[in-house]
C-alpha cells in the first residue's frame, strides 16, 4: 500500500482552534503556489521512489476555495505522471461546506474524484459560531445535497466535540442530525487546545470555558455508542464508517505504510525515511522554483524505532496489532519485546489480547496517550 | 627557575559581583594573557554553571608575565576568588597561597557582609592589601565616600587606593604597579626541604589527582619522591606545571611559586586540600598549618534517581569531593529513594551547586530532599543524639527535649529598608540583638534566628524586600531547645521517609496544609487515585484527594503528525522516567525539594 498526500495551505478565513499550516492567501499566491505544485509533481515522479499508488488525498486548507479548474489540472497531471494500481485508485478531497458548488464538485467528480470528506463540523450554529466558521448549517446541509446529487459514492462528514458551552444533549442533537444525512463516514474528533491558537488565549484568559472531563468523557461514550448502533462501525480513535466504506488513505498511515506527501508542509515517509517540505508557503514556492523539490527536514528511522513507532499507530486502529503479522513483519514479538510494561497494561485493563490480536480497551482509547506513551 | 624577588602572588577578594572577575580579565588582557580573539567576559569562569549564573563559584589560578613600566619582568600568580558567603572557604584558601590582596569595592555600593569577611581573612594572613574602588565609570559611583568608609570600618589606608572600572579598562596599569611595588616577593628558602602547601585539587581520569600547590619552602620536579604529610603516602611527581591560563607543563616548581603537581594518585583519599608535600627523602620537620575545617550547616539527602546508579553516585561525589572538601557526605537509606547520601553545605547556595555540579560533570540524574539543619535530641534515656535528617527522629515518646541551631546574622543595608527587613526578621522567629550605622546611610542590624527558619528562602525574600542592596554574614550561636515536632507526610497511607520534616509546633499545622497543598499541585494525575495526608504522629491534620486520570488521548494523528506526536509520547515518557516511583504513585523529582517552599 502507498498513499499519495496534496496540500492545499488556504483556507477563506482562519479558524482560531486551528494550527494548521492554512489560511487565507491571495488568488496570486494561489496561483504560484499551484505552479510549484505541479512542478513538485512533474520532479518527484521522475524519481525512483515514486512507486505505484493505491490512494490520493487532496487536503488541506480548504482545497476547495482553489477554482475549480486548477484543481482539476492537479489531478490530471497526478493521475498522468505517477502510477497507479487500480484504474479506480480511492481519491478523497476535503471540502468546507462554504466553499462548494454544484458546478465544482461535479467537476471534480469528472475528474476521477470518488470520496469527499465535508468539514461540517459543527450542525448548530451556535457551535459554527464558537468555532468561528465561515459557513453556515444550511451551507453543509447543501453541499452534503450536492455532493450526493453529482454522485460521490463516499461522503464523509468531520465534526468536532467538546465545544465551549456544548452540553451532551447539544452533541447528541450534532449526532443525530450527521446520522440523519446517512454518510459513509464519520469523523468525530474531540476539540484540541492547540500550541499558539486564538482559542488557547482565549482558553488561558478563562474568556472561554471548556466543557469539564466529565462530560467530555460522556460524549465520547455517546459517539461510541450511537454511531454503533446506527451502523457507524468504529475503526479507529476518531473514525466510523460503514463497513467496507474506511478511509483507505488513513488506514495506510496507521499501518505506517509508505506515502509520498507533496505541497508546502507535506511529510513523505518512504522507510526509512520520513522526510517534511517547507512549511512556509513562500520558501516552498521559491525551493520548487529553484531545484523542483523542497524537502527541509529529514529522518531516519532503524528498524526497532519504526517497529515501535507502527506499534503506537497500529493501537489507533480498533482492531489493533495482529501478533502474528507483526513478529513476521518486523521479527520483534511484541508480547516479548514489551514485557513487563505491557503485563502492566493488560492487567489495568487499558489493553486486551483477544484472538491474537492486541487492542486499546475502550477505557484504554481514553486514556492512549498513557498507553502509547510506555509502548513508544 | 624564577628570582623570588620578581614573584608576586595575589588574589582579588570582594563582596559579589563587585567586579573581581571582571577586573582579571583585564589584567589577563594586559598582560597579553590571553589573545583578544579568545577573550570572552569574565574569562576565568570557566565551568558552564559560572557562566550561566554570572558568579564565580571555584577560585581560578593563573600565572602572568607583566613588564613594569620600571621595564622590570615579573611573574604574577593571580587567583580569582568567589565572592558569594557560600563560597568563602575558596577564598581562605587562596590567600593562603598569596603575599598579597586586591580588595575590590563597588565604588556605588560601598563596604559590604563578604567586603569584611574577605578582607579580615587577608588581613589575619599578614597579606599586604590594596583596595581598588572599582566601578567609577557609573554615574552612582562615589569613591571618596566608599574609601571613607574603608577607613572607618576596616581601618585600611586608604591614601593608595585605586580608582578603576574594570569594565572600561581604568586604572588597570595602576593596579599592576601597585602589585609589583607594594605586595612583598615571597620569603621562603628554595634550598630548605621541601613544603608544599595543598590548596586546590581535583580528578582527571588520565592523570588521577591533580594537586593545585603554593611551594612555601624548597622546590618540586618531576621524578621527585614526594610523602603527603597527613597520609604518610608515597607517590613519584610525573609532571609539574603551571597554568598560563592553559595548562603547561614546567621543569620545577620553587619556594614562592604556584603550579599545580602530578602523580598518578588514584586513591582519592590520599590528596587532602590543607596538607603539606614533602620530599621523601629530606622530609621537612613539622607540616604547614593548613586550613581550618569548615562545618556544614545545611544537609539534604542525595540520591540517584535510578537507584542502580547509586556506585556511580559514590565515585562522584568522592572525586567531585576531592575538588571541594566544604561539603560532607555520609551514606544513608532511605525507604522511598534507596541507597544515597546525606550531605552537608555551606549554605543553600553551595548545596544547589553541587548538586548540579554533580548532575553534569558526572551525567546523573539526582533527587535531593528538602534541606534541614541538624537538631540535638536528649533522649529520655538521657542519651544524647545529633540528627541531620528528619527521617531520622526518634518517635515521640523517646524524646526528652528536642535543640535547634541558633546563628547570628548580620544584615548590612541602606537605612531605608529597615522596616521591611524587619518585618522579615520577626515573621522568621528572629530575636534582634543590636542595631547600629556603619555610616550615615547604611545600618547593620543583628538578629538570632532559629537556622531552620532561615534556611530556605529568607536570602532571596531579603534581597527582594531590599532590591538587592541588602547582605548578610552569619555564624553559629550553638542549640538551644525548642518545641519541635516531626511532620510526616503519607501517600496511599504510606509515609514517605524523604518528605517528612522538622518544624516549630505552632506552625506544624500551617505547614502541613501548605505542604499538602503544593503536593497536590506538583504530582500530576496518574493512572490511580492518589491521597495524600500530613501527620503528626498519628493524627492525620490536612489531606488532599488527586482523583486518577480519565482522559488523555490525541485526536487526530495522520501521516504528517505522526513525527510531532512521537515526539510529544517520547516526552511523556521521558517526564515519567524522570519521576520517582514510591508505590504506584510516580512524584515529579521538585516535589522532594519543593517541600520547604511554603
Ligand atoms: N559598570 C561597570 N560594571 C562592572 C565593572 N566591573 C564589573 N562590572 C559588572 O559587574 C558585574 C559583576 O562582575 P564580576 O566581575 O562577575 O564580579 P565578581 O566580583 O567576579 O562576582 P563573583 O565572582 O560572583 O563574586 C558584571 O555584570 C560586570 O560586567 C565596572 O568597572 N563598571
Ligand atoms: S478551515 Fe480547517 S484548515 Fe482552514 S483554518 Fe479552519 S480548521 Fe484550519
Ligand atoms: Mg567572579
Amino acid at each position: 500500500m502507498a498513499g499519495l498526500y496534496i496540500h492545499i495551505p488556504f483556507c477563506k478565513t482562519k479558524c482560531p482552534y486551528c494550527d494548521f499550516v492554512s489560511g487565507p492567501f491571495p488568488v496570486e499566491i494561489q496561483k504560484r503556489y499551484v505552479g510549484a505544485l505541479l512542478r513538485e509533481i512533474e520532479t518527484t515522479s521522475q524519481e525512483a521512489e515514486a512507486s505505484c499508488f493505491d490512494t490520493l488525498y487532496i487536503g488541506g486548507g480548504t482545497p476547495t476555495v482553489l477554482p475549480v479548474e486548477w484543481l482539476v489540472s492537479i489531478l490530471e497531471k497526478t493521475f498522468d505522471l505517477f502510477s497507479w494500481s487500480d484504474i479506480h485508485p480511492e481519491v478523497t478531497i476535503e471540502a468546507n461546506p462554504g466553499s462548494v458548488t454544484e458546478r465544482g464538485l461535479r467537476e471534480l467528480r469528472a475528474a476521477g474524484v470518488n470520496r469527499i470528506s465535508l468539514g461540517v463540523q459543527s450542525l448548530s450554529p451556535g457551535g459554527l459560531k464558537v468555532l468561528g466558521r465561515s459557513h453556515s448549517v444550511s451551507d453543509s446541509l447543501s453541499a452534503y445535497r450536492y455532493a450526493r446529487e453529482v454522485g460521490f459514492p463516499l461522503v464523509s462528514l468531520d465534526l468536532i466535540y467538546g465545544l465551549p458551552g456544548q452540553d451532551v444533549e447539544g452533541w447528541h442533537k450534532d449526532l443525530e442530525g450527521a446520522i440523519s444525512l446517512g454518510p459513509d463516514h464519520i469523523s468525530c474528533y474531540e476539540l484540541t487546545v492547540e500550541g499558539d491558537t486564538p482559542l488557547k488565549r482565549a482558553v488561558l484568559r478563562g474568556e472561554v470555558v471548556l466543557p469539564d472531563e466529565e462530560t467530555v468523557l460522556e460524549m465520547t461514550d455517546l459517539t461510541e455508542d450511537l454511531l454503533a448502533r446506527n451502523g457507524y462501525r468504529q475503526y479507529e480513535i476518531s473514525n466510523f464508517a460503514i463497513p467496507g466504506r474506511e478511509c483507505r488513505h488513513n488506514i495506510n498511515y496507521w499501518e505506517n505504510g509508505a506515502y509520498l506527501g507533496l505541497g508546502c508542509s507535506a511529510v513523505s515517509f518512504l522507510p526509512p525515511y520520513r522526510e517534511r517540505n517547507i512549511r512556509d508557503i513562500f520558501g516552498y514556492i521559491e525551493s520548487v522554483r529553484d531545484t523542483g523539490r523542497a524537502i527541509e527536514e529529514q529522518e531516519v528511522l532503524d528498524t526497532e524505532a519504526r517497529f515501535r513507532e507502527s506499534v503506537t499507530l497500529a493501537l489507533r486502529l480498533i482492531r489493533g496489532i495482529s501478533l502474528p503479522e507483526f513478529s513476521e513483519k518486523w521479527r520483534y514479538d511484541p508480547i516479548i519485546y514489551y514485557g513487563d510494561t505491557l503485563k502492566v497494561l493488560l492487567a489495568r485493563g487499558l489493553l486486551a489480547l483477544e484472538d491474537q490480536h492486541l487492542f486499546l480497551t475502550r477505557e484504554g482509547r481514553r486514556l492512549a496517550n498513557v498507553v502509547l506513551s510506555e509502548l513508544v | 627557575m624564577t628570582d623570588p624577588e620578581r614573584i608576586r602572588n595575589f588574589c582579588i577578594v570582594a563582596h559579589i559581583d563587585h567586579g573581581k572577575s571582571t577586573l582579571a580579565d583585564r589584567i589577563l588582557e594586559i598582560t597579553g594573557a590571553v589573545s583578544a580573539r579568545k577573550m570572552k567576559k569574565q574569562f576565568l569562569d570557566q565551568m558552564d554553571l559560572e557562566r550561566e549564573r554570572g558568579i564565580t563559584i571555584k577560585a581560578q589560578t593563573v600565572r602572568l608575565t607583566y613588564q613594569s613600566e620600571g621595564d622590570e619582568r615579573y611573574v604574577l600568580n593571580l587567583i580569582d576568588t568567589p565572592g558569594h558567603v557560600d563560597f568563602s572557604y575558596e577564598v581562605s584558601r587562596s590567600i593562603a597561597a598569596c603575599e598579597g590582596a586586591l580588595l575590590v569595592v563597588d565604588a556605588t555600593q560601598g563596604v559590604e557582609a563578604q567586603t569584611l569577611a574577605n578582607v579580615y581573612m587577608a588581613i589575619e594572613n599578614d597579606l599586604e592589601i590594596i583596595p581598588v574602588l572599582n566601578k567609577i565609570d557609573l554615574p552612582g559611583a562615589d569613591p571618596d565616600k566608599v574609601a571613607q568608609e574603608i577607613e572607618k570600618i576596616i581601618g585600611l589606608d586608604t591614601s593608595g587606593a585605586i580608582l578603576a572600572s574594570a569594565k572600561e579598562g581604568i586604572g588597570i596599569r595602576e593596579t599592576l604597579e601597585a602589585i609589583v611595588h607594594r605586595i612583598p616577593a615571597p620569603t621562603g628558602d628554595s634550598e630548605a626541604p621541601l613544603r608544599a602547601l595543598i590548596f586546590d585539587s581535583w580528578f582527571d581520569s588520565y592523570q588521577g589527582a591533580v594537586v593545585l600547590v603554593k611551594i612555601v619552602e624548597g622546590n618540586l620536579r618531576p621524578g621527585m619522591w614526594i610523602r603527603m604529610m597527613s597520609t604518610n603516602q608515597v607517590y613519584q611527581v610525573e609532571r609539574t606545571g603551571i597554568f598560563s591560563p592553559d595548562p603547561m607543563y614546567i621543569e620545577q616548581l620553587s619556594a614562592g611559586e604556584v603550579g599545580f603537581v602530578t602523580a598518578s594518585i588514584k586513591t582519592i583519599h590520599d590528596t587532602r586540600i590543607g596538607d603539606t608535600i614533602t620530599e621523601r627523602d629530606h622530609p621537612a620537620a613539622q607540616a604547614l598549618p593548613g586550613f581550618r575545617p569548615v562545618k556544614p550547616v545545611v544537609f539534604c539527602g542525595i540520591y540517584p534517581v535510578d537507584p542502580a546508579q547509586y556506585d556511580h553516585l559514590k565515585s562522584a561525589i568522592e572525586r567531585l569531593w576531592l575538588n571541594d572538601p566544604a561539603f560532607s557526605y555520609n551514606i544513608e537509606s532511605s525507604a522511598a529513594l534507596g541507597f544515597g547520601f546525606r550531605c552537608g553545605f555551606l549554605g543553600l547556595l553551595h548545596m544547589e551547586i553541587v548538586k548540579e555540579r554533580l548532575e553534569r560533570e558526572y551525567n546523573l540524574s539526582l533527587i535531593s530532599t528538602a534541606p534541614s539543619v541538624s537538631y540535638q535530641i536528649t533522649l529520655t534515656t538521657g542519651k544524647l543524639i545529633q540528627i541531620h535528617n528528619p527521617a531520622q527522629m526518634p518517635t515521640s515518646e523517646k524524646i526528652g527535649q528536642i535543640a535547634e541551631p541558633y546563628i547570628q546574622v548580620e544584615i548590612y543595608v541602606p537605612k531605608r529598608y529597615i522596616g521591611p527587613v524587619m518585618k522579615l526578621c520577626d515573621e522568621k522567629r528572629g530575636i534582634q540583638t543590636d542595631m547600629y550605622y556603619l555610616t550615615e546611610s547604611r545600618v547593620v542590624l543583628r538578629y538570632e534566628f532559629p537556622f531552620n527558619e532561615i534556611v530556605l528562602d529568607f536570602y532571596d525574600r531579603l534581597k527582594s524586600v531590599t532590591r538587592g542592596y541588602a547582605s548578610i554574614d552569619y555564624e553559629f550561636l550553638g542549640y538551644r531547645s525548642a518545641n519541635l515536632v516531626k511532620l510526616d507526610i503519607l501517600i496511599n497511607k504510606q509515609p514517605v521517609d524523604a518528605l517528612s520534616i522538622i518544624v516549630h509546633r505552632d506552625k506544624a499545622y500551617y505547614r502541613g496544609r501548605e505542604l499538602v497543598g503544593r503536593l497536590h499541585k506538583i504530582i500530576p494525575r496518574q493512572m490511580f487515585e492518589v491521597i495524600i495526608q500530613a501527620s503528626i504522629g498519628n493524627n492525620v491534620i490536612a489531606r488532599e484527594r488527586i482523583p486518577p486520570l480519565r482522559k488523555d488521548v490525541t485526536a487526530k494523528c495522520y501521516g504528517g503528525d505522526i513525527t510531532r506526536k512521537r515526539k510529544l509520547l517520547e516526552k511523556q515518557k521521558e517526564g515519567k522516567k524522570r519521576m520517582k516511583q514510591i508505590g504506584h504513585v510516580n512524584i515529579p523529582q521538585e516535589a522532594f525539594l519543593d517541600i520547604l517552599k511554603v
